[in-house]
């Protein structure tokens, strides 16, 4: 005998734990999907989001959210003067350039967490909100918590945004020309430098965006970030490289994968069965859950 | 509480040391240098020295930090006091640290470093069960006495090590008597959820709950583990769906911060909630905000239970006072058990009369003074078990539960002498 | 994954770190030596130290094989470190063999499951194959904390002291029996991949493979066959040493044996020190470990040493592009730092 209500609730809650996967994959699939930036640092983008709510959040009368668009701008900033180092270490005469990237987000990584772990100890900490506390009932279907439903929506919206930017002004034209050809676009009189910052700087702004509602949802602590590095990759790969709407989908297959295994399984497997869907999914569709992935030679 | 503010004076010459010996070592690596090791060895030092392996980063950098005051209080109290009396001469003690960085491995790397670089008489040890487990064996193996503040699991006193001692009773004892306690609350529970994180120390305290549930008479309705980065709205979900009178966890602080944000998120409300360990911390009143009131948990110990008190600090108010003033926050039971374990080897110091550096012979001895020593502490009387399941570990030091208050602070309740508890707590929305 | 901008640098580099990767006769007969003599002079600590360090190497080296000259990116080979330990502790604790009896099944384990691995992911190609590769890892690291055989999440002790080797030594396994066990793979490693792919013409099928797939495949290289040949051997070796390392730890347990820092470890290593190289994993090897290891150990009253260390890591791939190989050579002057100072200026140029 299913319980109706059970059911019901644990799609919710696989949904909107969809809903933050994809807050974290719609920047990443910008910097790794597009800008073939192999990105180790993602989750700790996503941890001085969390952490930059909860420091911040008593200046602005103990309230999250308010924090959220400074947040994101300084992160653009940060992400803006980030690439140029980036791009020099992928770039020029260097063995295998794509793979010196990565070893510099790594370093960038380790550098992130240490700094925070021993700037701040390793306390968890809390990011308050008076705005998005509770959820809203819908008799018969089942409990929506506010500040997971605004999660997933603003994941969502960020995805139009960037879509709407990729296909349908000038500087996305300059960024998908860029991902196609450097040289090429470099010959079209593109400044590379400008739109590569400019796509990074989104990237890291909509990352630690999405790292202070976690902090809301979850909590803020420096170990927090390697998680959800593992998770911006997943969540990319799976959608298939530089495909932005995949999110979506591979956010929605990990969210429900996870709830309904854990309610309808067991709890202790739930990350193994996780794993090896996403293992499979990719034997299964070699380039992305959709099959509309570009190729990456690295 | 600021992580920077811990630096005290005292551990700034540590680490001017450290970056000596890392200088060093640096040099040291390779064939030419490879004898500095042993010149490094410094003898006829006249202070006692101990090893600390405790984890500063990793996984469980938390509960490394908070061994980490612990010891240094103690040796900071001490030496204000003129260090250690044996004989007619008194003996300042100076901590030597390594980062297990939470890994087996390092841990393993630290205890040998310990042993055969810094040549110390003692060790203390390790935060986590999983970096104490591959300490031991060099302990045994090196004869180097050890004792750890803060390792829980029962896993380690099934093996019998001769040289290690903990001072913190094994979870089993302390989370099945702090669930029998709180079971027993007035109205009586009818059931109970039980939930756990995937790790051994969370397990064995999961498993503690069931077995106090089931000696209890109250009805399990679930007993789920999961492993660490769960997203907790499935685990509220179900439990909410089963509706039990309690809902105990075990797991470290990150998973009830979680667990409580998604039990207010999806509106669960079981008359009480139980964590164990770490209620009564920063870490868990900081993460949980507004959400960590009436939160239920296990304790050896607290401030406003009298002790035996004594050696050392006067009271336990004054151990407080210590921890206040040097690191700006309250200590849990895991600090007062690592500044314990301190104590204890200050007072075997004592009985042996020997001054140091310790050689093989006062090491064994000193091993045999633990096996019989009875320290009355601000913590608590302390004293090894000698045989049984829980060889060499403390179990004088007698749980309890508590519960948050509505400003975070710890009350005892549902044992002698406890105060009224909030129960059943009011429910999110009444809050 | 690279844009023509960048492609012609690798031949070249290769080119100018062929020198290096063959030292004289004379000069690796001397290393040989000293590494067999150390223990002599070296404590019990300083002995974990280096048996550590060879560690590393081979685990760099046996990850270069496959992601260096292979070209494929394997994210998941620290599982296959793992599934050596686990297996060595499964064999010694439930079936009962000496320590040899549970590093051979090591082995054989290590390459039934890399050849059932190999045979359907290494269709997949670049990022896919990747990141397939770090499921796979994550997935058996998962599996491992829910088995019972595997002593779950209570993890295992192996068996320590006299006749655990299962060799006619005298006591119990030492920190000096441990370090010529890690000598003599790390040896046996690193000489094995520079017969292969530095002398043999399987080496040169490896590269042609590499570097352009279906070129490879015209030319009649059994490419398929060829990857997976390299595949299942790197991963026997991260397995023989997973097997060695648990059996010199005692304690081993699912989330550190199978933890994803073992991976990227392995390919950092490989990438500081250069990669497709013989030389780079190795100095690679010795230098992050020892980095990592020491500083830990020796600057550990704080964690500032953490920082420090990821500040070093973004230097030197920031001012020496061709790893530690090249800071070697002499070829980071202080020329081509500031010429690298200046292209990096250039960066910044948004207008």
């Amino acid at each position: 005998m299913v319980d109706v209500g059970l059911l019901l609730q644990t799609v919710i809650n696989g949904l909107l734990l969809g809903g933050i996967y994809v807050s974290i994959g719609v920047g990443f699939s910008l910097a790794f999907g597009v800008l073939e930036v192999i990105d180790f640092a993602v989750g700790e983008y996503v941890m001085l989001g969390a952490f930059a709510g909860a420091l911040l959040a008593p200046t602005f009368g103990s309230e999250g959210v308010f924090v959220i668009p400074l947040v994101f701008l300084a992160f653009f900033g940060v992400g803006f003067l980030i690439q140029p180092f980036i791009h020099h270490v992928t770039s020029g005469d260097r063995p295998m350039p794509v793979l010196m990237g990565l070893v510099f987000t790594f370093g960038l990584a380790i550098f992130v967490r240490g700094s925070v772990l021993t700037l701040f100890g390793p306390n968890n900490r809390n990011v308050p909100s008076d705005l998005l506390v509770g959820g809203v009932t819908i008799p018969g279907i089942g409990i929506f918590p506010t500040v997971r439903v605004v999660t997933a929506a603003v994941g969502v919206f960020a995805l139009a945004v960037f879509m709407y930017y990729l296909y349908n002004t000038r500087g996305g034209m300059a960024i998908r020309a860029i991902a196609e050809d450097r040289t090429n676009a470099r010959l079209m009189g593109i400044n590379i430098n400008r739109y590569q910052s400019i796509a990074y700087g989104a990237y890291a702004g909509m990352t630690a965006t999405a790292g202070v509602f976690i902090g809301l949802i979850f909590t803020a602590n420096p170990g927090m970030g390697l998680q959800y590095t593992a998770f911006a990759f997943f969540m990319v790969v799976l959608a298939g490289l530089g495909y932005l709407p995949g999110v979506i989908v591979s956010g929605v297959v990990l969210g429900l994968a996870q709830s309904l295994t854990a309610v309808y399984w067991s709890g202790e497997v739930v990350l193994f069965v996780l794993f090896a869907l996403i293992y499979v999914v990719l034997l299964v569709s070699p380039s992305g859950i959709l099959g509309k992935g570009g190729e990456h030679a690295s | 509480m600021r992580g920077n503010g811990e630096t005290t004076r005292s551990s700034e010459t540590n680490s001017a040391t450290g970056r000596r010996d890392f200088l060093r070592a640096v040099g040291g690596v390779g064939v030419a240098g490879a004898t500095t090791g042993y010149l490094g060895a410094r003898q006829g030092r006249d202070n006692f020295k101990l090893g600390v392996v405790t984890s500063l980063s990793g996984e469980l950098r938390f509960g490394g930090q908070v061994t980490r005051r612990g010891y240094e209080l103690w040796k900071q109290a001490v030496n204000e006091q003129g260090g250690i009396q044996v004989g007619g001469s008194s003996h300042q003690v100076e901590l030597v640290y390594a980062d297990a960085q939470s890994s087996p491995s390092t841990g393993a790397d630290a205890a040998s470093r310990m042993i055969s670089q810094q040549n110390v008489d003692a060790v203390l040890g390790p935060y986590s069960s999983n970096v104490t487990l591959a300490v031991v064996p060099i302990m045994e193996k090196n004869r180097m006495p050890h004792i750890t503040g803060s390792a829980e699991s029962p896993q380690i006193w099934q093996q019998q090590p001769k040289y290690t001692f903990g001072t913190i009773p094994t979870v089993s004892i302390i989370a099945d008597q702090a669930a029998t306690n709180i079971l027993n609350l007035d109205p009586q529970a009818e059931s109970v959820y039980i939930t756990g994180v995937n790790e051994p120390f969370s397990k064995s305290t999961a498993q503690a709950m069931r077995t106090a549930a089931q000696n209890a008479d109250v009805e399990v309705l679930g007993y789920e583990l999961f492993p660490r980065g769960t997203d907790y709205a499935n685990v509220v979900t179900q439990a909410k769906n089963a509706g039990p009178d309690l809902h105990f966890h075990g797991g470290h602080i990150g998973s009830h911060v979680n667990l409580v944000n998604a039990a207010q998120q999806l509106d669960y409300n079981p008359n009480g909630m139980m964590f164990h360990y770490g209620v009564n911390t920063d870490s868990y009143k900081d993460g949980a905000g507004n959400g960590a009131a009436y939160t239920f948990g296990a304790t050896v110990w607290l401030p406003q239970v009298e002790r035996s008190g004594g050696t050392l600090f006067e009271t336990p108010q004054a151990y407080v006072e210590a921890s206040r003033s040097t690191f700006d926050t309250a200590p849990d039971y895991t600090q007062a058990g690592s500044t314990a374990a301190g104590i204890v080897f200050g007072e075997a110091f004592k009985q042996l009369g020997a001054s140091p550096p310790l050689n093989q012979q006062q090491k064994d001895e000193l091993v045999s003074i633990l096996e019989g020593i009875e320290v009355e502490t601000f913590y608590g009387t302390v004293s090894f078990d000698n045989e049984g399941e829980y060889y060499h570990n403390n179990t004088q030091t007698s749980p309890l539960a508590i519960q948050l208050d509505q400003d975070g602070s710890p009350v005892i309740v549902g044992s002698e002498g406890g105060s009224e508890p909030t129960y059943p707590v009011p429910s999110w929305s009444e809050r | 994954m690279s844009t023509d901008e960048e492609s012609g640098g690798h031949g070249t580099y290769l080119d100018r770190v062929r020198g290096l990767s063959e030292p004289p006769l004379w000069v690796v007969g001397l290393i040989l030596v000293a590494l067999v003599l150390l223990p002599i002079w070296l404590g019990p600590f300083w002995t974990r130290i280096a048996l550590g360090a060879l560690m590393w190497i081979g685990l760099a080296q046996s990850w270069n094989m496959i992601g260096g000259y292979a070209g494929y990116l394997d994210f998941g080979h620290g599982a296959y470190f793992g599934v050596g330990a686990l297996v060595t502790g499964i064999g010694m604790n439930t079936l009962g063999y000496p320590f040899l009896g549970g590093f051979a099944l090591a082995g054989v384990v290590g390459a039934v499951l890399a050849y059932v691995i190999a045979v359907p992911t290494l269709r997949l190609r670049g990022a896919y194959f990747a990141i397939a590769t770090w499921a796979f890892a994550e997935a058996t690291k998962q599996l491992a904390l829910v088995l019972d055989i595997t002593g779950g999440t209570f993890g295992m002790s192996l068996p320590t002291g006299e006749g655990t080797i299962g060799l006619p030594i005298p006591g119990g396994p030492s920190e000096t029996f441990f370090y010529y066990a890690m000598l003599v793979l790390a040896v046996g490693t690193v000489t094995l991949a520079y017969v292969l792919f530095e002398r043999r013409e399987f080496g040169y099928r490896v590269k042609a493979l590499r570097d352009n797939q279906d070129a490879a495949e015209a030319l009649g290289i059994d490419t398929t066959r060829v990857k997976r040949q390299v595949y299942v051997l790197s991963c026997v070796i991260a397995a023989l040493f997973g097997s060695v390392h648990a059996f010199f730890i005692t304690f081993i347990h699912p989330t550190d044996v199978l933890a994803a820092i073992v991976t990227d470890q392995m390919v950092i290593m490989a990438l500081l020190g250069g990669l497709g190289t013989i030389t780079g994993p190795i100095l690679g090897g010795i230098a992050v470990f020892l980095l990592q290891r020491l500083s830990s150990l020796f600057l550990g009253q704080t964690t500032f040493y953490l920082p420090l260390i990821g500040g070093i890591i973004m230097l030197v791939v920031l001012f020496a592009p061709s790893g530690i190989v090249g800071i070697l050579r002499g070829e980071t002057t202080s020329t081509d730092v500031r010429t690298n100072l200046r292209e990096l200026a250039d960066r910044f140029q948004f207008r």
